[in-house]
């Protein structure tokens, strides 16, 4: 009933949500966002894979690969690209450096793995400044598809290569009105009714009250993750949480995506703030105005029955027993 | 002048036997029921003694009634701003152990213990918790004088009386005690509904009961401090305050209350007085040794032809006045005078009366140690009363001792009157004596001792046709919003409109 409504209330799904039910039946994929831009209802599935196919350039690659296409564009942009490190390390040809196994066990579960102590897994994770990949719990057909479409994607590297840094060279300018929008948008419920990012989020910035900590510390995310990677996120959270909390019809817009990631880029000092600003002085306002009321009612009610009128009758009367 | 009428009661102290049917009757009928095991709407005491609550007199402790303040009275323990501060914590306000936790046997256990070396026993276990219980109190722990060195000793009205009075009281010979049966005395000024933050108590217009509104109860608790006389128990089950509600559904079908129609002794009466209610601001701030007379002053003569014809223009119908013409307490009270107010310093101007106790020393120990039961004549005068004036002037007068005096006197004229009467071996003298003394006479006598003595149901107890269908007009005049429907002032607000 759910997916149904999804169904109907999004009209920016594309193509592959529609072709691959299993997907939908997963609430991370459920809630993610394609970025590609919105497709008329009508169109024809088969017109727009052909498209999406066309723009990553592996138009040649058979059916099965374009279903992992789509998979990898919906879940894995965000941190991975093909032909440059990102986030996440750059995946062409991951299937060449590890086994099929190793690649379907650390996709399912690469904290699992980091925790157990998996060499591979643990470098990746040191050499990665200690981000963490969020589980992919795909069905076994479509991790079968998006390793066809992984191992695809060593030979014709070059193509890729060629097509990839045409699509970076799109110079992205923030400007100072960005930044303040960015401020507000991340103070604010967002357009499509999402929470606002402090709810979760601190940012040691100017003009920004000391935000939540039930979520990571932002201050420094741009110079972790750069500009893609805080726009890839913003815009497709592949975090349960904030697949959650951004999914189902309050994904952020592009323009939202693009003040915020702005914002988050001034924000970015190097420094590392070790507790939000006013928290001592939080916690030393809180003791003193409890110190306070507790002397105002030892005060106030200097004189009040401290105990029953009849106690010293009862202590008399049980020492004479 | 702004007549109303209001219930009133007398209790004769001399007829009370103790025996706590009253109590039971009320229970039963009242408080059997969670939540309200620990109340007693009515309870007996024992005087001298501590009573029930714990030193319930002690307004030092309970800052309960109404302080005198100026040309006005203020709330001991309530008020605007003292309210308002304790709005969530009431500091003076008795806890459970001040009045006892009740309990309960676990009978069950005399059935199923296994069999053994001892006989089984039933445990006491608390009413409130469940959990087996040492019990501690009761509600009339310290009847008939028992563990007089905590409860009788420690009588807050003893404060007037020397140690060595205080002593000479609980010596064998001399030891004395009487019995103190008290409800809620459903005051002219009562300090409850004066304190009540959610205006949940108040008092009906029709026969001045007061009720606390159920609905309308928010539990903060200032009524059980506000009344001197702690009469206002909180249910901790329903969250709600409770008290005597003088069984009105019984009074408005023509019965006497649960308590008053149980009555083993007789000692109770119920009736109409017609008041002034203009007048109740100036005799609650009366100096307190004006009080008495104050407020007996209040209460008017229903057959004053003037009186008469207030009450009716204030739509009081002619069977309260009637009833309030055949009114036991207005006999008692006004007539003659020999029924006085319990505790008038707290100034609430409580509607329950008491005839006091006369306890007359029957006999005396002489310088030789004997004990000696002869004295010239049976009641040796009331200066040799076995309680001190002072004792029972701190009860009903608020120090007066002369009037206590007064009141026994006009009681030991009945006593010789009749004995003159009955027996015969008491000369003209000696009994005309006894009667001037007291400002009395014979026929006057003859009236309290037919009262007191030979008194019917019907005449112990003229309860006035209840008039509910009339009980909304005496509270607001329904022609004058007629029309108004829905919205509007009544009385316009101060600030206009």
């Amino acid at each position: 009933m759910y997916i149904m409504k999804q169904y109907k209330s999004n009209h920016t799904i594309a193509t592959p949500r529609n072709t691959f039910h299993n997907a939908m039946s997963h609430p991370a994929i459920l809630s993610t966002r394609l970025t590609v831009a919105p497709v008329t209802h009508g169109l024809m599935n088969g017109l727009k894979a052909l498209g999406l196919a066309g723009v990553l350039g592996l138009a040649a690659t058979p059916a099965r690969a374009q279903d992992g296409a789509a998979i990898f564009k919906q879940n894995c942009t965000a941190c991975h690209k093909l032909g440059a490190r990102m986030v996440g390390p750059d995946l062409t040809g991951v299937t060449e450096r590890q086994s099929g196994e190793w690649l379907r066990k650390y996709i399912r579960g690469s904290q699992a793995m980091i925790k157990s102590g998996d060499k591979d897994a643990v470098a990746i994770y040191e050499e990665y400044n200690k981000t963490l990949m969020p589980d992919f719990p795909f069905a076994d057909a479509e991790m079968d598809a998006l390793l066809e479409f992984l191992a695809g994607t060593a030979k014709p590297a070059a193509a890729a290569a060629t097509e990839a840094p045409a699509e970076e060279e799109k110079p992205i300018v923030f400007t100072a009105a960005d930044v303040e929008r960015g401020r507000f948008m991340f103070q604010h419920r967002l357009s499509g009714g999402g929470a606002s990012c402090i709810t979760c989020h601190n940012v040691d910035a100017p003009g920004v009250v000391p935000g939540g900590l039930l979520a990571k510390d932002l201050t420094n995310v741009y110079g972790r993750m750069g500009q893609a990677g805080v726009a890839g996120i913003l815009g497709a959270p592949p975090f349960p949480a904030m697949a959650a909390a951004y999914g189902g019809g309050m994904a952020l817009t592009d323009d939202e995506v693009h003040a915020l990631t702005a914002f988050l880029q001034s924000a970015n000092n190097g420094t590392t703030p070790a507790t939000p600003r006013g928290q001592k002085a939080m916690l030393g306002w809180g003791l003193g105005g409890m110190a306070a009321i507790l002397l105002l009612v030892a005060i106030l009610w200097h004189n009040r029955l401290r105990r029953s009128v009849r106690h010293d009758i009862d202590a008399r009367q049980l020492r004479t027993i | 002048m702004n007549i109303r009428s209001q219930i009133s009661m007398v209790f004769h102290l001399d007829k009370c036997i103790g025996c706590h049917t009253c109590s039971i009757a009320c229970k039963n009928v009242w408080t059997d029921r969670k939540g309200a095991e620990y109340m007693w709407w009515n309870n007996v005491e024992t005087k001298p003694g501590t009573g029930y609550p714990t030193k319930w007199e002690d307004q030092d402790i309970y800052k309960g009634g109404w302080e005198k303040n100026g040309d006005t009275v203020s709330l001991r323990g309530a008020g605007k701003l003292r309210g308002l501060k304790n709005i969530f914590h009431n500091p003076h306000m008795p806890v459970l152990e001040d009045y006892y936790e009740p309990w309960t046997y676990k009978y069950s256990d005399l059935f199923t213990a296994p069999e053994g070396d001892d006989q089984p026993t039933a445990r006491p276990v608390s009413l409130v918790t469940g959990e087996n219980i040492d019990v501690k109190a009761g509600p009339n722990w310290d009847d008939d004088l028992g563990g007089s060195p905590d409860h009788a000793r420690h009588d807050v009205n003893f404060k007037d009386l020397t140690a060595a009075e205080q002593e000479s009281l609980f010596q064998l010979e001399r030891m004395t005690m009487f019995y103190l049966p008290r409800i809620c005395n459903h005051c002219l000024n009562p300090a409850c509904v004066a304190s009540c933050p959610s205006g949940a108590i108040y008092k009906r217009g029709e026969d001045g009961i007061v009720l606390i509104n159920q609905q309308r109860c928010r539990a903060w608790r200032m009524c059980v401090t506000a009344c001197p006389y702690k009469k206002s128990y909180y249910n901790w089950n329903t969250g709600k305050s409770e008290k005597c509600i003088l069984c009105y559904p019984r009074l408005e079908s023509g019965q006497a209350p649960a308590c008053m129609h149980s009555c083993v002794g007789r000692i109770r009466y119920l009736g109409v007085m017609l008041y002034d209610a203009d007048r109740i601001h100036e005799v609650a701030s009366a100096p307190e040794s004006e009080l008495v007379d104050a407020q007996l002053g209040i209460y008017l003569d229903p057959f004053d032809e003037d009186v008469i014809a207030a009450a009716k223009a204030n739509g009081i119908a002619d069977s309260t006045i009637r009833a309030a013409q055949l009114s036991p307490v207005y006999k008692f009270v006004k007539q003659w005078g020999i029924a006085l107010p319990l505790h008038p310093e707290f100034r609430t101007l409580p509607n329950l009366f008491y005839v006091p106790p006369m306890l007359p020393a029957m006999a005396s120990v002489d310088a030789d140690g004997v004990y000696d039961s002869h004295t010239e004549s049976l009641w040796a005068g009331i200066d040799r009363s076995r309680l001190p004036m002072q004792y029972l002037a701190s009860l009903f007068t608020a120090g007066d001792t002369e009037r206590v005096k007064h009141v026994l006197k006009k009681l030991l004229a009945v006593k010789v009157s009749r004995r003159k009467t009955t027996v015969g071996d008491l000369s003209d003298e000696e009994v005309n004596a006894t009667l001037e003394a007291a400002r009395t006479n014979v026929k006057e006598v003859d009236e309290i001792f037919r009262l007191t003595s030979l008194a019917t149901f019907e005449e112990r107890f003229v309860i006035p046709p209840a008039h509910r269908e009339e009980s909304i007009e005496m509270l607001e005049d329904t022609g004058d919003v007629k029309g108004n429907t829905g919205f509007g002032f009544r009385i316009r607000p101060a600030r206009g409109i």
